[in-house]
Parts: C-alpha cells; structure tokens; sequence
C-alpha cells in the first residue's frame, strides 16, 4: 500500500513472504471482533486507556493548551499501545519471539512488556550510543526478561539498531514478529502501527468534544518515526483542525545537526519505504542529531510525507534548547515531566499559542513521560 | 548476447562469481583486489555499491560498507572501478546495490551511466519487481533477481521471466556471511527452481571456502557467489589485499570440479 507516491514494500526478497503473510494476518485480525475486544481489554485494564485530556492550568499563554496524557499509560509512553497490538496478532499468528528495536527505549520497554503478558520471548536490539544515554530503560527491559543487543555500526543509533532488526527477522521469520516500534517501514508496518495509535486522537476528539465542548483549532504532535503524530493525526485528518508536527532541530538546521526528516528530507528508500529522507546526493543515509534518541532518526513514517506534501499537515521544527526549556516549565508549572520528545510537541505548541488568536484551543500528545531523560537534562545534555 | 549469458554458455564448469565493495579499502585498493579476483579464477565480478545501511549483509560486508564510505568512495568510484576494469577485461560485471543510491540518481540515469561504465548487470537487493518498474523495463543491463528460501513457486517462475543473465539464489534465511555447511535442502530448492525457469542458477550466501562451493555444485548450482570471504581477507590484510584475496578466490575454485 502507498501513501501518494510514498510507501511500499522496498524489502530484500527474504523478507517479502514474511511481509505478505504479516499483511493478510493484519487484515484478518482488524476484521476479528473476538481479537479487537481482547486488545480492547488488553488497553483498558493492563495498560491503563483512556488516558486523561488536561487543561494545563499555568502556562499564562492566552491560548488553552490540553494534554493528551500518553504519559500516564503502564509503561510511561504511548509505545504500550502499538505493542500490545502487534504481540497480540504474533501470538495469533503463532509466532513465539518479538524482535523489537528501540532508540530512547522506551518501545523496547512496551515490546518487553507486552512480550512477558503474553508469554513471548523479547530481543531488543539498540545502539550502543542509545543504550548509555537511556540506561535505566536498559534496566527495566532485562528486568521484564528481554535480551537487549547493542549494535555497534555506524552511528551507533536507532538507524542502525532498524538495520540489525531487520537482520534477525530475515534469519528468523518462521517463528518470529518483528515488532516495528514507529509508522516507518515495508508496508503493512506504516498503516498497522498507525491504526494502533489511532486511538489517541479518537479518544482526543471525543474528550475535547465533551469536556471541552469543540474541536481543538489544533493538535500539536512530535515526529520522529512519527507514531504518536499519526496517531493523533489520522482520526482527525476530515476534521477542520491544524496538523502540526514537531520536528527534532537539534542544534540546528545544518547537515548532522538535526533528526527533521521531513522540514529538511528528500524521497528516497530508507528501511523499506519510499518516504522523505536525511540523505547526501548520493542517497546516503545522513547521520542525525537530536538530545532526544526518539527523535533521532534520519527517516519518518511515508504517510507524514504524504501529509506534508498535500498541505494537510504542517511540520515545523524544534531545537535542543527550545525542547529542554519546555521540559523544565511544563515540569515546574503543571507538575508534569514529559518525555524529551514530547517537551518538543509543547515548545511547539507554546509557539503557536502565540500566534493563534487568543482563546484558541491546542492540544498536544504527550507521548511520554520523562523519568528516562533526567540524566540528559541533569548532566547537561542540552 | 550478454556478456553474463556468454560466460555461461562458454562454460565447462561451474563459474565463480566474486564479490567485492567498490573502493574497499580505497580505490586504489580496490582495483587491485578486482584484478586478483580476475587473475585468481573469478568468471564474473560483483561490484558492491557502498551505502550506509547495508539491511540484507552481515558484520563482515557491513564493515566493507563503512570502510569504503570512511575513505570517501561513491557512485563516482564505483563507475571509475567499472571503467577501468573494462579497459583490461571483458570479464562481466554485476552491479549490487541498495535501491537508495538508484533512487537517488534517478533510476534512468543510473542504469545509463553503470551500462555506458561497463556494467552488464545490476541486482538491487530491496526494489523487488513490486517496485522496480524501470528497472525491469529498461535493456541496459541484465536485472538480476534473488530467490530467497521462502520465495513461492509462482514466484520464482515469475523471476524467471522477468530476470536476465542468471538467478541468485539464497542458500539459507539470514544475512550474507560465510557458513561451515550448506543447508540439506539446497539440491531440492536448485531443482525446484530449474523446473520453472531455463536461467542458470548462482548460489550465494554462505560460500567462502571449497568445501561450501562444492557442496554448492555437488547441489546442481551453475555458479557460485563469494563475497564475504573475499571482505574478510581484504579486512585481514597487513599487505598486499590482492594477494590475500587471490588466496581466497583460489581456494573456493578449487571446489569447483568439472560439472
């Protein structure tokens, strides 16, 4: 399935049966009531759905700011809805091993967890650079049984820890899931794990329309992968309400400063899909920055290329010192630590609270919450 | 006639087909380790493109990869290789790359320059016909395909009609990378495979010494395909790359007997 002209199935002929079987399994388990109503129950009582819509009380922005508190779900972040799902259509597929890869680690945490629920062995491949900053999601993965794997090539990061995935589940297909953590790669992986985040903005639009009485004018999202963005995205795209997007600006917009995949990006091939990528003339993959691993990626998910080109969805960009002030006033203000990817998402939103008219409403996915990213912003990783 | 078709048409045994990552370690380097490859027995060339991530290669080709982009090696290396290659060898050339760089360039262009450096055949291991329309269109170069051991019947047949040159197939799921043994299935596959297409049939995957070529051959193979043994010996080298790789290259023909 393509996006526009974004999309497909770019994959190595020993991947393209695992990916058409993985394709028609998707497809049946969408269409299996007694399969929905387990994850449905999965969501509700293990992972903690619905989450909270809040009204943040001290910004001092003339706009409302609400939060879509991804934050709050078992696990600390909006991974635990994609995983649930996906484990879940493995363990219906008869698939006994989860191959995951993570940047922040945050969805290794939500593949480790799903995998102990439902009784399935976890390998979590991860950067060797990743694995330092986000030592403590190390912890809690091989405390929830998982095997993490560093991977030393390249940069040492989430793009290299995709490549090493995708290399176990070509060895392993027969009786393992590969678990994609973001909207990126061969299809069904785009439209599946977007579906499965689709219940942040369908919850979202229904809170807003109750508690606070209409739509936002817009809804603020992080984009790395983009899994949370689309997720929050898709049940509105009929809806008259800004898409915006935030992109990881890193140090700045300068080659190898930045993860802003699309703000920066041209087409081509990274991971099995034809989206908008980092790359140099020549079509190699450009190596990225961002304080945030999760945002630390030179690709993104191809239907947010699509988005952006059909003007439906705005991405702008976020740097490193933008995304650290708002960690730090989100935290002192309203008592809420956000993740480092999602304290992009609300200097975002802080941003066009300044622009829009006054009294308009913005809501912004947190994605995650930020215990993880203490060490980058106490040691001075800003 | 191809130059690909030709040399299977003229054989007398199984060829070798010897792989190598353009411009690894430097160009220099890297025609010097061509050349060997030539004098020591390779029937044809591989010619890796180097690309930052390499998904279907394993730790020793990885690293080829990233020692061939350290030293400064592009597109430009990879036709100035084939060029001069060409100037001393009719020897036939597959192009191997990731569909990025293509994409890149510009898929008509791409074909275009590799065919007018010297090229007689491109694989490009993750544009699947699905996606790669021009590439099956076009009469520059000889698509190569690759079976993999899941591939369907149908499948294979398909690759068979739409493949030129040859068809490459896996030998076992998993990355590149050098194996003590073939899988035992490998003889069933060869057949299964020649049931549906008249292409010859390449091994690879798994080759690097005479034992897995000849089992390779013993399993029906037309050729067999080496390339991380090969990236080893140059990763190995102190010296000369060309004569450790001219070690390599002799020892895995020499488990090619007469078929």
């Amino acid at each position: 399935m393509r996006f526009g002209p974004y999309g497909g199935r770019y994959a190595p002929e020993i991947l393209m049966e695992p990916l058409r079987d993985l394709a028609d399994a998707y497809d049946a388990f969408r269409e299996d009531p007694k399969a929905q109503e387990e994850l449905g129950s999965l969501l509700r009582r293990y992972a903690g759905r619905a989450t909270p819509l809040y009204r943040c009380r001290n910004l001092g922005t003339n706009s409302t700011i609400c939060l879509k508190r991804e934050d709050l779900l078992h696990g600390g972040a909006h991974k635990i809805n994609n995983t649930l799902g996906q484990a879940l259509l493995a363990e219906k597929s008869g698939k006994t091993r989860l191959i995951a890869e993570t940047g922040a680690g945050q969805h290794g945490v939500a593949t480790a967890m799903a995998g102990a629920v439902l009784g399935l062995e976890v390998e979590v491949f991860m950067g060797a650079v990743d694995m330092q900053r986000q030592a403590p999601n190390v912890s809690r993965m091989e405390l929830l049984g998982a095997t993490v794997t560093p991977v030393t090539t390249g940069s040492k990061t989430l793009s290299d820890a995709v490549d090493e995935a995708l290399r176990s589940w070509a060895a392993t297909a027969d009786d393992s899931h590969y678990l994609i953590g973001s909207c990126v790669g061969p299809d069904p992986f785009p439209r599946m794990v977007r579906d499965l985040q689709s219940v942040i903005g369908e919850e979202l639009r229904s809170q807003s329309i109750a508690e606070e009485g209409r739509l936002p004018d817009a809804v603020v999202a992080c984009v790395g992968g983009g899994s949370n963005a689309i997720g929050t995205f898709f049940p509105l795209l009929d809806d008259p309400v800004r898409l915006i997007g935030a992109e990881a600006g890193g140090r700045g917009l300068n080659p190898g400063d930045h993860g802003a995949s699309l703000t920066c990006g041209s087409p081509g091939v990274l991971h099995g899909a034809y989206t908008s990528l980092l790359q140099d003339e020549e079509g190699r993959i450009s190596p990225t920055h961002s304080i945030s691993a999760g945002l630390d990626y030179p690709g993104v998910g191809p239907e947010h290329a699509l988005l952006r080109d059909i003007g439906r969805a705005e991405y702008l960009t976020v740097t490193d010192a933008e995304a650290v002030a708002a960690f730090r006033l989100l935290s002192r203000r309203e008592g809420i630590i956000p993740a480092l990817e999602s304290a992009h998402a609300v200097a975002a939103a802080l941003r066009l609270a300044e622009e829009m008219p006054e009294e308009s409403l913005i809501a912004v996915t947190l994605s995650g919450r930020g215990d993880k990213d203490l060490q980058a912003i106490t040691g001075g990783g800003a | 006639m191809t130059r690909i078709t030709d040399a299977f048409g003229r054989r007398s045994q199984p060829l070798l087909i010897a792989c190598t990552i353009a411009g690894d370690p430097t160009p220099e380097a890297s025609l010097a380790v061509i050349r060997a490859m030539i004098t020591a027995g390779a029937d044809m060339i591989e010619l890796i493109v180097p690309f930052t991530n390499p998904v279907a290669d394993g730790p020793v080709i990885r690293r080829g990869h990233e020692r061939a982009i350290r030293s400064g090696n592009g597109i430009g290396t990879v036709f100035s290789l084939i060029e001069a290659v060409r100037r001393e060898s009719e020897v036939p050339i597959i192009l191997m790359t990731y569909a990025n760089p293509v994409i890149a360039r510009g898929e008509d262009r791409f074909l275009l320059d590799a065919a007018e450096a010297g090229a007689d055949g491109i694989l490009v291991v993750d544009m699947p016909p699905e996606e790669g329309r021009s590439l099956i269109a076009q009469e520059r170069l000889d698509p190569i395909f690759i079976i993999a051991p899941s591939t369907p019947t149908m499948r294979m047949k398909e690759f068979g009609t739409l493949g030129k040159g040859f068809l490459y197939l896996v030998s076992a799921p998993g990355v590149t990378g050098r194996r003590d043994h073939l899988p035992t299935d490998l003889c069933p596959r060869i057949e299964a495979l020649k049931a549906v297409t008249d292409l010859p049939v390449a091994v690879g995957f798994g080759i690097g010494s005479a034992g897995t070529a000849e089992e390779a051959v013993s399993a029906g193979a037309d050729a067999v395909i080496a390339g991380s043994a090969i990236t080893a010996a140059i990763e190995a080298s102190s010296g000369d790359p060309g004569e450790d790789v001219a070690a390599v290259v002799r020892a895995i023909r020499a488990g090619i007997r007469p078929s």
